[in-house]
């Protein structure tokens, strides 16, 4: 952050102090929090704010606190325009980090365990290609659409061509995909990358052009995709369903930095056979084709969801914030939620609770009673237990009802 | 036309009634319009007839009903009230204070001024007759509640027992030492004049972050932004002041080298005055507590 000159701290100060005048009062102060000031108004309210400390103070303390209104995400135009990883507030242990640690260990594991058998191999100049996958294309088997992602493919095929009559064998051995990348989740895009490998082997025999160490890079769904790295000895590691929007926004910059790692470890591999240069050019453009396909929506950008009650009625907002739609009203007011993972409930006057399971698309009104006594009291609170299905509900007449299972049965305490 | 206007506005008032649910209440038609009429002589009393209906509109028009009632003395209001928010008065509380017992307190005073124990006139007046429904009910209460700790804040400040200072060692604090030159007058001037260049929602930006130490992320969410804007913002606005500044001195007859000398010696030499920092505020009661009006709808707040 840039630092302003202190002669600007003294006259802001000074300036602050010289200020007279009536505070606006708490609605004014309130409605200014939440952008429901004209325009005009909203600048009367900035300029007294400007000057003075207090009710800067007010404003801030007065904010709701964080967790009821998560930050909202980055429009698309700014993670293609950020060059660096923007921090999720979990910090560099967050779990969406902590997958992409997960995924260069495995890239780094795949290029170790490939290095004996390569070795083995006369010719070790195995090629790396990192590309974005076409899942969504029938016929797009995974070789050939690496070459799509670099623009001097063809012409590579035809260098590779002599050196890959040998490796020719322990194609469809490689192709095979690991069990555990079928069962991932999001399997539906893991197992098109599969079949991809396996029409990719078999047009890798008619082409004479196999990589006998693909590194093939999918983005095939709109929330889900799948990293796939594998070795010349069949090791795969698969992490599917990005559908975090945090985990969205670092992943362009991940890859960017998984790159020289990749490279560097593959060169070694290469040192003296001149196959490094051939390989460089397509990583790159496998990492523009992939960076590219960020803003054609290949990649997934949902940002998070944002609730709030506004009077009486559960208003979810799918843009940060900007706007907000009804995402439930009941006969009677709401005036609680809480949210885990999709998992959405809300509560409010006469025992009314709501569930939706898909992150308020669909919603179910949930019957609550506990001996054939129904919940009549007004919920207040609603508290979800992040790793079970227990769900407690406070009451304006201080039972507590519980359920640990998800809500099929109730107890009252 | 006026007749026109005017049976526009009775039809969205009675729109506006059917909406905020006060018949459940027991508050009359009248009661509320006259409550809306209240409102609108205090805020939009120069505008159009199309305006303030659109004011009125935009009003939160349920739960203002709920808090007049509230004030009125509604006992079904008041269970409403206290069902919604009297949990959460207490998490904002602690939110608030960050300090459970502090919290208590707070939260236990606000809940009494809200149902007006002090009687006026013999009848229970409540602050929430000073709801207008111009941001939620929710908002409002975090604010007033903002207000209250502010002052505490203050008074307390104000009154730290002597023991209390020496245990914080205040007794070998030195006096802060002054600018050890006397500043420039053309700089000051430059920088004014910079400032006042600047929109009042930069210089909010300004003071939030560089005097009160404010985080991006809230002053992000005071102004409705995201923390990269804000962040883009500040790093825009020490530019273009740094620029504007060195060409004020410049226009006032110093050499560019001059004029960055005089901003770096500055910088060099001012010492940064937490104390004097931390009060700029305007007075011991700056948000003084009001005596709410007897819970008589037509009274004007003001």
């Amino acid at each position: 952050m840039t630092e302003v000159p202190k002669i600007v701290h003294q006259r802001l100060r000074t300036a602050g102090q010289a200020a007279e005048g009536a505070h606006p009062e708490a609605d004014v102060l309130a409605a200014f929090a939440e952008q429901a000031l004209s325009a005009a108004e909203r600048d009367r309210v900035l300029e007294h704010l400007a000057l003075c400390g207090d009710c800067r103070e007010v404003v801030v303390l007065a904010l709701p606190a964080t967790e009821l209104t998560p930050a909202p995400v980055e429009q698309e135009a700014e993670v293609q325009r950020a060059p660096a990883p923007v921090m999720p507030p979990g910090g560099w242990f967050a779990w969406a980090n902590l997958r992409w640690a997960a995924l260069a260990a495995g890239i780094a594991v795949a290029v170790l365990v490939a290095r004996p058998g390569l070795e083995r191999w006369a010719k070790p100049n195995a090629p790396v290609s990192m590309a974005t996958s076409q899942a969504a294309r029938p016929n797009g088997p995974a070789a050939p659409t690496a070459q799509l992602a670099s623009g001097s493919a063809a012409e590579q095929s035809r260098m590779e061509a002599p050196k890959a009559e040998t490796k020719q064998e322990f194609v469809p051995e490689k192709a095979k995909p690991a069990p555990f990348a079928a069962a991932a989740r999001g399997s539906d895009s893991g197992t098109v990358i599969a079949d991809n490998l396996k029409k990719g082997a078999a047009a890798d025999k008619l082409e004479s052009a196999p990589p006998p160490a693909p590194l093939a890079l999918a983005a095939p769904g709109k929330t889900t995709e799948a990293v796939e790295v594998s070795g010349a000895t069949g090791v795969q590691t698969t992490v599917s369903s990005l559908d975090s929007a945090l985990m969205a926004r670092n992943e362009a910059p991940a890859i960017a930095k998984a790159k020289p790692p990749l490279e560097e470890m593959v060169s070694e591999e290469k040192a003296g056979t001149g196959a490094q240069t051939q390989m460089k050019p397509q990583a790159n453009n496998a990492m523009f084709a992939t960076r590219a396909a960020a803003p054609l929506g290949l990649l997934s950008l949902k940002p998070n969801a944002m609730w709030m009650i506004k009077a009486g009625v559960l208003e979810r907002s799918l843009d940060g914030g900007q706007s907000w739609q009804t995402a439930v009203k009941a006969d009677h007011p709401l005036s609680c939620y809480a949210k885990r993972g999709q998992e959405v409930w809300a509560g409010g006057q006469a025992g009314t609770l709501m569930q939706s399971t898909d992150e308020g698309a669909t919603w179910s009104v949930v019957k609550v009673s506990f001996k054939g006594q129904p919940l009549s009291s007004d919920v207040t609170s609603i508290d979800l237990k992040q790793d079970t299905a227990e769900i407690v509900l406070a009451t304006a007449t201080n039972e507590t009802w519980s359920s640990a299972d998800g809500g099929k049965t109730w107890q009252k305490k | 036309m006026p007749s026109r206007g005017q049976s526009g506005g009775i039809g969205a008032a009675a729109d506006l009634y059917a909406r905020s649910g006060a018949a459940a209440y027991s508050m009359s038609r009248e009661h509320f319009a006259a409550i809306l009429e209240e409102i609108q002589q205090k805020y939009v009393r120069d505008a159009s007839a199309h305006a303030k209906v659109e004011f009125c509109a935009a009003l939160r028009i349920e739960e203002l009903a709920l808090a007049r009632a509230c004030a009125a003395g509604n006992e079904r209001a008041w269970e409403d009230f206290v069902s919604r928010y009297r949990q959460k008065l207490h998490a904002m509380a602690l939110h608030i204070t960050r300090d459970i017992a502090h919290a208590a307190e707070l939260a236990d005073s606000l809940f009494a001024d809200l149902y007006g124990v002090s009687a006026h006139n013999g009848a229970r007046s409540s602050k929430l007759a000073f709801y207008t429904g111009r941001g939620s009910l929710e908002g409002w209460l975090r604010t007033v509640m903002a207000q209250e700790f502010v002052n505490r804040y203050r008074k307390q400040k104000r009154t730290v027992s002597l023991e209390e200072q020496t245990d914080a060692g205040a007794q070998f604090v030195a006096k802060a030492p002054e600018a050890v030159c006397a500043l420039d007058r053309r700089l000051e001037t430059a920088t004014d004049e910079a400032l006042a260049e600047l929109s009042a929602e930069d210089r909010f930006t300004l003071a939030a972050y560089y005097l009160d130490g404010r985080t991006l992320a809230d002053i992000a969410r005071a102004l409705g932004l995201h923390e990269s804007s804000v962040s883009r913002r500040l790093d825009r606005i020490s530019t273009g002041l740094r620029k504007r500044i060195l060409a004020g001195l410049r226009e006032r007859g110093m050499s560019h080298a001059q004029a960055v000398e005089a901003l770096e010696t500055d910088v060099r030499d001012i010492t940064l005055d937490l104390r004097s920092r931390l009060m700029q505020d305007s007075g011991p009661a700056a948000f003084p507590g009001r005596k709410a009006p007897a819970p008589n709808a037509g009274e004007g707040s003001e």
